[in-house]
């Protein structure tokens, strides 16, 4: 039998990942113009509070000007998509015993879930880029935001190393569903925390000490919040190249977690309804 | 008015049985309800570690206004928020059939029909940590000042199940529209301080889109700081949309095609 080249498989979940991005358009612009009610929640809110502090308070090292540009710049990249989990879908899968069509056939179930993801984000990026773009324009007076070229190309980096810490994650969240019928309970009760240790909603720094320096060693924390350090120019260069090498182990410890739980996660799957 | 409510009554017993079938622990559920409320607090504790006042609000001020935005959400989801969520889809399936053959009002049955009792541990929670501010607030428990709150909790759950009705009664035109997630997410400008908006917002906010009527004005007529002028155009804003959701569901109706059935 004639193998299909690895390349061609990629090619066409790209290119379905495409279509579905597009597909879904209306309602993913409508989700960014909904997630700008946080924001505007969250900017309105910090700055009374720096009023009430008068000028020159500081939060935990932020001044007002990189605490609202700490929450314009974790809603712009949770905007273009970052935030978006394959979980949903693989627990789906699993559960209904969808699965078994993919496990058929010769290709890596996990490495096509990377390649519809990836794809959306790419997608994500680029309708979200307007908007983002006019956000950030309005706020250009108070955003903080890189001089250097290398600390945007830094950013870059462990943006990309994000996205990857944070598929491999909740693909191993979704393939819990191998272990448990229903997973959507745990799902709902651990994305509020999964939100908090990514910084979403608040920058870290606000917990108490020894909570930050444990959180220093969760994968959540490379998601969104580490990128984030860069860009507002909280980090120093030792720091990045240190942070950017957890990212790298992390990367590599979610894939090995992938692995592992997706060889005993086969193993006990029945194809329930499949 | 009377026979709506003793149904209601029997309609919510009968969902107290069914989940009694599925007793599920207590604690559980609070555990995994109340992460929300519980991060909110926190973060207003580590913030007020810093400053004593935000835009007027004093610390057990804001926390209590955390916990009144959590047990009003609470009692709305309770009641109403499986109901609204399935509406879409018994249009969509023609299903809406059933409940417009029984001899009761149709708006009330589709909103009121199932209750969810999720949400009940958390609202208890939040009424609990209300009162522990009201004690560390050494509020006056007065009569009137617990009536007009209690008056003003329910006008909150009212008039954004109002709210909420009336922006997915629009499905009965646009299928697959997504309104209430958009009113779900104006919520969270309404939970905070209304002092914390700029003056034109906070008028919107207060007598056009009254999100904020929703949450900060049980807790202002608790603390006594809600004008007469303002509780009463809250109070008259429910009454309004009361009428007018029932007008908009009875055009609605009219393009109902009782499809698939």
């Amino acid at each position: 039998m004639k193998s299909v080249p690895q390349w061609r498989i990629h090619r066409q979940f790209i290119a379905i990942g495409i279509s579905d991005a597009i597909a879904y358009r209306g309602a993913f612009l409508l989700g960014i113009l909904t997630s700008l009610i946080p924001l505007a929640t969250s900017l309105l809110l910090w700055s009374a509070i720096y009023r009430a502090g008068g000028a020159g308070m500081q939060i935990a090292g932020f001044d007002l000007n990189a605490m609202l540009s700490y929450f314009l710049v974790t809603t712009a990249l949770r905007m273009s998509g970052l935030a978006q989990d394959s979980q949903w879908e693989i627990t789906d899968q699993v559960r209904n015993g969808r699965l078994s069509n993919f496990l058929l056939r010769p290709i890596n179930y996990v490495v096509m879930h990377w390649d519809l993801r990836m794809t959306s984000i790419v997608i994500g990026v680029a309708l979200a880029s307007i908007p983002i773009g006019v956000v950030l324009a309005a706020a250009h007076s108070v955003l903080v935001y890189p001089a250097a070229g290398w600390r945007w190309a830094a950013f870059a980096l462990s943006v990309l190393l994000g996205i990857q810490i944070s598929f491999l994650l909740s693909v191993c969240v979704g393939l819990t569903a191998f272990w448990f019928l229903e997973t959507s309970g745990v799902m709902w009760a651990i994305m509020p925390i999964q939100m908090v240790l990514s910084g979403a909603l608040f920058p870290l720094e606000l917990v108490p000490g020894w909570l930050f320096r444990l959180l220093k060693f969760l994968p959540w924390t490379y998601e969104t919040y580490f990128p984030l350090q860069i860009f507002l120019g909280r980090v120093e260069p030792a720091a990045i190249a240190q942070g950017v090498a957890l990212q790298v182990f992390w990367v590599a410890m979610l894939c090995a977690a992938v692995a592992l739980v997706w060889r005993r996660g086969t193993l006990r799957y029945e194809a329930v309804g499949g | 008015m009377m026979r709506i409510l003793r149904l209601w009554k029997s309609l919510l017993v009968n969902c107290i049985i069914r989940e009694m079938m599925f007793r599920a622990n207590f604690l559980v559920i609070l555990m995994t309800t109340s992460w929300w409320f519980i991060l909110n607090i926190l973060m207003f504790q580590v913030i007020f570690s810093h400053i004593n006042a935000i835009a007027g609000w004093t610390k057990y001020e804001v926390f209590f206004l955390v916990g009144a935005g959590n047990s009003i959400m609470g009692i709305f989801e309770t009641l109403f928020i499986m109901n609204l969520m399935r509406l879409p889809d018994m249009i969509r399936t023609g299903e809406l059939d059933f409940h417009l053959l029984k001899p009761v009002n149709t708006q009330f049955l589709v909103s009121a029909r199932y209750a969810d009792f999720e949400a009940v541990p958390n609202t208890v929670l939040g009424l609990v940590f209300m009162g522990w501010c009201a004690f560390k607030l050494k509020a006056s428990m007065s009569l009137p000042a617990l009536a007009s709150f209690a008056l003003f909790i329910i006008n909150g759950v009212a008039l954004y199940y109002f709210i909420m009705f009336i922006s997915v009664t629009v499905s009965f035109w646009f299928m697959r529209f997504q309104a209430m997630n958009v009113w779900w997410q104006l919520t969270t400008l309404g939970r905070q301080p209304a002092e914390i908006f700029p003056p034109r917002l906070k008028f919107i906010l207060t007598y056009c889109l009254p999100m904020l009527v929703i949450v900060n004005f049980p807790v202002k007529a608790f603390l006594g700081r809600l004008t007469l002028a303002d509780g009463l155009w809250g109070l008259l804003m429910t009454l309004a949309l009361l009428v007018f959701s029932g007008w908009f569901f009875g055009v609605a109706l009219k393009r109902y095609r009782s499809a698939s059935s």
